[in-house]
């Protein structure tokens, strides 16, 4: 099995149909230990000098793998040039993980912990007055989503500050020649973006939109429970999640022929849910951790996964004619912390799959469904609700949202407050935020 | 120290077991990440490893950088000669040689540390005072859980508490010191779930992060002879060491050894990675008094069954 840095991550490459551990490719710890580095042909500006600085900590011999993936921004020959220090271009990104070291040739960055910003803070909570280390984690961190920093300050090794903001997004042109916002819920957006510009035109298509966002919701849950598990160091789930993985992607790449591989990947999502369930290792990782009071997220516009975990029933499918012929019923989960989240999200991806394989068995039946005539179109993507709204201007054919996202990463950054390093960055994880800015 | 035995041929002996016995680890790590053991394999990762530039760290204290994959092999190996393989084949036969073992893996911290350091990295900082903390606790219970066992031999010499237990193994006479004994060491280890200096999804290696080439061989190396050391130590102080049917008595150790190595790398895999607060709770309010009870426990049997 190769070791390789991935970019921008394992999850993100998963839901592009380039599964890294499928090909026999594990994630590196860190640059050093690996030996390929994988990812999209173009890779976003806003990514670029991290990459370049992963390149450069990679020990030789390294080798370049490159997936067919549709991204704006520069291509990795760009942005490494021929592999030789200083040969890539002007990169634009300033920033750069904590360990960041713009090194050359096996030697790394000329400076002196200079990453770190030591600052005499207030008294901690045991009186003693601490130094603050304040860094950034991100856009290419160990257990963070690719394009994601997050800015801390640690007071000894508690979270004393945690803001957690994504870097990454698609230019508007881009949205109006139909390319995704967030390209890691391309037919989430897709189903809403068609459903706002022409409404939906018969119920086949309607029923296809389901199975394709249904597919993908289980695909994106399951991968980023396999994040979650390597955050966590937990091999045992790692294998389990990556069956799911390997299943569900199975069944997203089969085409109209999928029901046999659709009920092995719903095998392996029922294994996996039951795993979780009730599971005192679980617990004893993520439970309790990254809490938010039920009232704080009530108050809160935030939607999704993380609203279903406490029991906010919070679903754009809720009360859709279509997904109410499929006897769609909400998961909800009486927890407000990342335990509720993770169970939740592996409920969820057991019952995606169960609502594909019921759209799958209705593609032909003629009974009716009401459709959409275009306008305002809400679908519920994998991390939360997505929002499609044609023509509001004369230039802007579409303008798109993923509503709440932006006050979900607030919230995150407050609900890790307090934890120890690596308690915190599990709980960060298990908000499952989105690297991609799509608030326009 | 009284009754040192230490012949000529004893560092090429441990040389060999450490060499070997590293195998046997990686072996059995591919084993249970569902792959086909094999040495082949093992030889030329660890080849392509020392082709590998060393990376430098540009900082002031790069010294500590420098230092310790050295410090850090050196405990290793030394912690290894404490075993006794077979009553012909011991490493450093030490009247004292159950502490020493202790005393040896007191290398350990400094070591981690000095790689933290002298990487100039936040995360690598961070995971040399994890473990730091870490070693703080759970030294203790290792040195009371050693005490305990060799109490019935009546010696700190680890022959003599083998030849202790030819009738029973000392994990059945004092199950609670042996359940401490065995997180412990797999602790100072630091293989999963103890990984808290490395730590591979939270500080990205951690104080291991920046080394490529022969020092990450060696860290490498050193960590599989840890547990090599701790997993021969366990078979040695309470599993009965070489006294077994059948056999002889070097493959008796060297199974238990190869069990015992499999058994600490399965909880890993099982396990998720312990967080920190959780470790240095457990240590300190559950560890250090139960083996104080272990102790006594030790003291009672002694008079009783073995005095």
């Amino acid at each position: 099995m190769g070791v390789a840095v991935v970019v921008p991550d394992e999850a993100a490459l998963t839901m592009w149909g380039h599964d890294p551990r499928g090909a026999g490719l594990e994630p590196a710890a860190a640059p050093e230990d690996a030996a390929l580095l994988v990812g999209p042909k173009r890779i976003p500006p806003a990514l670029a000098a991290a990459v370049a600085e992963a390149w450069s900590r990679m020990p030789p011999p390294r080798l370049r793998v490159v997936r067919e993936v549709d991204l704006p921004g520069m291509s990795l020959d760009e942005i490494l040039g021929d592999g030789a220090p200083g040969g890539g271009a002007s990169l634009p990104g300033a920033h750069h993980d904590g360990d960041g070291h713009d090194d050359q040739q096996g030697h790394h960055g000329d400076h002196d912990h200079h990453d770190m910003m030591a600052i005499v803070g207030d008294p901690s909570e045991d009186g003693l007055v601490m130094e603050a280390i304040d860094f950034e984690l991100g856009p290419l961190a160990p257990g963070l989503p690719g394009g994601l920093i997050v800015e801390l300050s640690l007071d000894g090794d508690v979270v004393a500050g945690c803001r957690p903001h994504p870097v990454l997004e698609m230019a508007t042109e881009e949205v109006a020649g139909g390319a995704p916002p967030d390209p890691l819920a391309p037919a989430a957006w897709a189903a809403a973006m068609a459903r706002a510009l022409d409404g939906s035109e018969t119920v086949a298509g309607l029923r296809v939109h389901i199975v394709n966002v249904e597919l993908e919701r289980a695909l994106s849950h399951a991968a980023w429970l396999r994040s979650l598990a390597r955050t966590l160091g937990w091999g045992e789930l790692v294998d389990l999640a990556q069956d799911a993985v390997s299943a569900i992607s199975a069944a997203r790449a089969a085409g109209v022929e999928r029901r046999s591989v659709l009920s092995r990947a719903i095998g392996r999502a029922d294994r996996l849910a039951a795993a979780l369930g009730g599971s005192r290792r679980l617990r004893a990782r993520v439970g309790g951790r990254g809490a938010l009071s039920r009232s704080r997220l009530e108050a809160s516009g935030v939607g999704g996964p993380v609203a279903r975990a406490a029991g906010l029933a919070r679903d754009a499918r809720i009360g859709e004619p279509a997904y109410d012929a499929l006897g769609f019923q909400a998961e909800l989960h009486d927890g407000c912390d990342g335990e509720a989240r993770t169970i939740l999200r592996a409920a969820e991806a057991r019952s995606a799959l169960r609502l594909a394989t019921a759209a799958l068995d209705q593609l032909g039946a003629e009974e009716s469904v009401p459709l959409a005539r275009g306008g305002d179109a809400l679908v519920e993507g994998p991390r939360g609700p997505l929002l499609a709204r044609p023509g509001v201007q004369e230039d802007i054919p579409m303008a798109v949202a993923a509503p709440g996202s932006s006050e979900l990463a607030a919230l995150a950054g407050e609900a890790v407050v307090g934890l120890e390093l690596g308690a915190a960055i599990a709980a960060l994880v298990s908000f499952d935020l989105s690297p991609w800015q799509v608030n326009r | 120290v009284a009754g040192e035995q230490v012949s000529a041929a004893s560092p090429f002996a441990i040389a060999v077991v450490a060499v070997g016995g590293a195998f046997m680890v990686a072996g059995i790590e591919q084993a249970l990440a569902g792959r086909l053991p094999s040495p082949a394999a093992v030889a030329r990762s660890a080849q392509a490893t020392l082709r590998q530039p060393l990376a430098v760290p540009q900082v002031k204290d790069n010294w500590l950088y420098h230092g310790a994959p050295f410090l850090l092999l050196l405990g290793a190996v030394l912690a290894l000669a404490m075993v006794p393989w077979a009553p012909g084949f011991r490493g450093l036969d030490f009247s004292t040689g159950a502490i020493l073992y202790s005393a040896a893996l007191a290398y350990v911290t400094p070591a981690i540390f000095m790689a933290g350091w002298g990487s100039g990295r936040p995360l690598g900082i961070v995971g040399g005072f994890r473990f730091i903390a870490q070693m703080l606790a759970y030294e203790m219970p290792i040195v009371m859980a050693v005490t305990a066992a060799a109490a019935p031999a009546a010696s700190l010499r680890p022959v003599e508490i083998v030849d202790v237990q030819n009738a029973v193994p000392m994990a059945l006479a004092q199950p609670l010191a042996f359940a401490l004994f065995v997180p412990s060491v797999m602790a100072v280890c630091f293989i999963r779930p103890f990984d808290l200096p490395q730590a591979p999804g939270e500080l990205g290696g951690g104080a291991f992060a920046s080394y490529t080439g022969v020092y990450a061989g060696m860290v490498e190396l050193s960590q599989r002879v840890l547990l090599l050391g701790a997993a021969g130590m366990t078979a040695a102080l309470f599993l009965g060491g070489w006294h077994g049917p059948l056999f002889p008595e070097a493959v008796w150790m060297a199974l238990k050894t190869a069990l015992v190595a499999a058994a600490m790398l399965y909880a890993g895999r099982r396990l998720p990675r312990v967080e920190l607060p959780w470790l240095l709770s457990a240590a300190w309010k559950y560890a250090v008094p139960a083996a104080i009870v272990a102790i006594v426990w030790a003291g009672l049997i002694t008079v009783v069954f073995y005095a």
